[in-house]
């Protein structure tokens, strides 16, 4: 599902101001991309927002690391 | 209930605080320019700010004018991502004071980061933010609200911002006064400085709130004018025709600086601030006391605060908003204060070519006051064509005039009664 490593690569650069080419899909949110606790929650609420899920199971949704992981996390809610 | 306190009393008090104040930066952004010369020409030419609102379409609004600034970049003070997170308000309070803070040279004073404050005022913080975010809630639901609205929202975040991009530790917080806010702030960073809290405070105002929920409020209390089809003529304070505020937008923000430390850096001044005074008028929300009693009261305080006699002052910088009520009990209350005085006195309100800050005007204004004693120039209160017989002081009328200005006083009255004066001299060793 290209689309959803797109989009999410999309909103991460929009959210952070910065060259889509950085948002690789190895690249950690916190440590490589810089975001702090509240871009972290603006992001996760656009995602929601562009996929039309909700992310109620904190625990999971704040675990998520790197892009791969939001992108994998993504895949499977959507599909749910 | 309480005894009436003299001005006597408020002297007496002074003495324990021998340090003294000096004005080493100045930043602005006003409807009529974005930095301190821009606007010192608009000034100077009489230019009005007001126009019919771009920012939102005020169509079905029975006030569809203000003053906004033009052409305002945020990023030439803060980097996209940043300024994202924050509201207009903290775009104009960031950036007049980063233009103070530049001016004064004090990045490279090697200052005590401890010793250093932010004091900036706002009269509502970020009321575009809290509309916008409501309709977020209305459409979309709780979960959409936005991460950075409270820090958005909330009126101290100028200061809060300042300090993380200069490094200030001293004292942080605004002060909120309605549209003595920005004036509040600085006479509180004055006294911070006196009594040795600190020896720098990037200090002053901001106001962002022209808004549909701060325009239609305000149009509901009959506070602006609905001069719609003549917005540049709209702000005409003192003139038998007022019939109210025109809105204005934008930041004024100083370094205040204690005086020696100035000197041994070798500091530009460009004024010294003499005097404070604050009041309350214990009368009503938003009407002024009868007679002007405790705007009276607080240009009283200043200027014994500053050592002032009647006849040591040349210009008032007056409040002066083209409401009906305040401009006529100004003067009532200047009178009161200057007795024969008065006839005398330049008196002018630039909220004529600015528009009314609310919140940021305190700021303005105590910048104009300090420009106007460095340039020896009164800026003049433009729009005066009919006399008012319960205004009848000299207003400067529609002309800058030139003159030896030593000593000014600024006024600043919000609602809530809250009455403030700051009194500013040239500086002299």
């Amino acid at each position: 599902m290209a689309d959803v490593a797109g989009k999410v690569k999309q909103v991460i650069a929009e959210k952070l101001q910065i060259d889509a080419e950085q948002v690789t899909m190895e690249a950690m949110i916190v440590e490589d991309l810089g975001a702090d606790s509240l871009e972290q929650a603006d992001i996760l609420f656009s995602l929601e927002d562009e996929f039309g899920i909700t992310a109620d199971d904190t625990d999971e949704a704040e675990g998520l690391k790197t892009v791969a992981d939001i992108v994998a996390y993504l895949e499977k809610k959507v599909s749910a | 209930m309480f005894e009436e306190t003299h001005s006597e009393d408020v002297r007496n008090r002074k003495g324990s605080m021998s340090r003294r104040v000096v004005v080493t930066g100045l930043g602005l952004l006003t409807p009529i320019g974005l930095d301190v010369e821009s606007t010192w020409s608009g000034l100077m030419a009489g230019k009005s700010g007001a126009g019919t609102i771009s920012q939102f379409d005020a169509t079905d609004y029975a006030v569809r004018i203000a003053c906004e600034l033009k052409g305002f970049d945020v990023e030439k003070f803060v980097d996209k991502r940043e300024a994202r997170k924050m509201d207009p308000s903290v775009h104009y309070g960031v950036a007049a004071a980063l233009m103070a803070w530049n001016d004064s040279g004090l990045a490279d004073a090697g200052l005590e980061a401890d010793l250093v404050g932010a004091i900036i005022g706002s009269g509502v913080g970020g009321i575009q933010t809290l509309e916008n975010q409501h309709t977020v809630l209305m459409e979309k639901g709780p979960r959409r609200i936005s991460p950075f609205f409270i820090p958005m929202l909330i009126p101290d975040m100028s200061s809060g911002v300042v300090s993380i991009m200069l490094g200030l530790k001293g004292p942080n917080f605004a002060t909120v006064s309605a549209c003595a806010s920005g004036a509040h702030a600085i006479g509180t960073a004055f006294r911070s400085i006196q009594h040795g809290d600190a020896d720098a405070i990037v200090s002053g105002g901001t106001e962002a709130a022209v808004s549909p929920m701060s325009i239609g409020g305000f149009a509901s209390m009959r506070a602006i004018s609905s001069r719609n089809d003549e917005p540049e003529r709209a702000s005409r304070p003192f003139d038998a025709e007022r019939d109210g505020f025109v809105l204005g937008e934008g930041a004024g923000v100083v370094v205040l600086e204690e005086l020696e430390h100035a000197k041994n850096r070798g500091a530009k001044i460009y004024a010294e601030l003499m005097g404070y005074g604050a009041t309350g008028d214990a009368f009503h929300m938003t009407a002024p006391a009868p007679d002007g009693a405790g705007m009276a009261a607080a240009m009283a305080e200043a200027m014994a605060d500053a050592g002032f006699a009647a006849d040591d002052v040349q210009y008032v910088n007056a409040h002066g908003t083209s409401t009906p009520l305040n401009d006529k009990l100004e003067t009532a209350a200047i009178k009161a204060v200057f007795g024969e005085r008065a006839k005398d006195l330049a008196i002018s309100s630039t909220k004529s070519m600015t528009g009314h800050l609310l919140g940021a005007a305190g700021g303005v204004e105590f910048i104009i006051s300090a420009l106007a004693i460095g340039r020896s120039v009164i800026p003049p209160t433009i729009n005066y064509e009919n006399p008012d017989p319960e205004c009848d002081l000299d207003y400067v009328p529609n002309e800058p005039r030139e003159a030896d200005v030593k000593n000014v006083l600024s006024n600043s009255f919000g609602f809530g009664g809250h009455n403030c004066a700051l009194a500013v001299s040239r500086f002299e060793s």
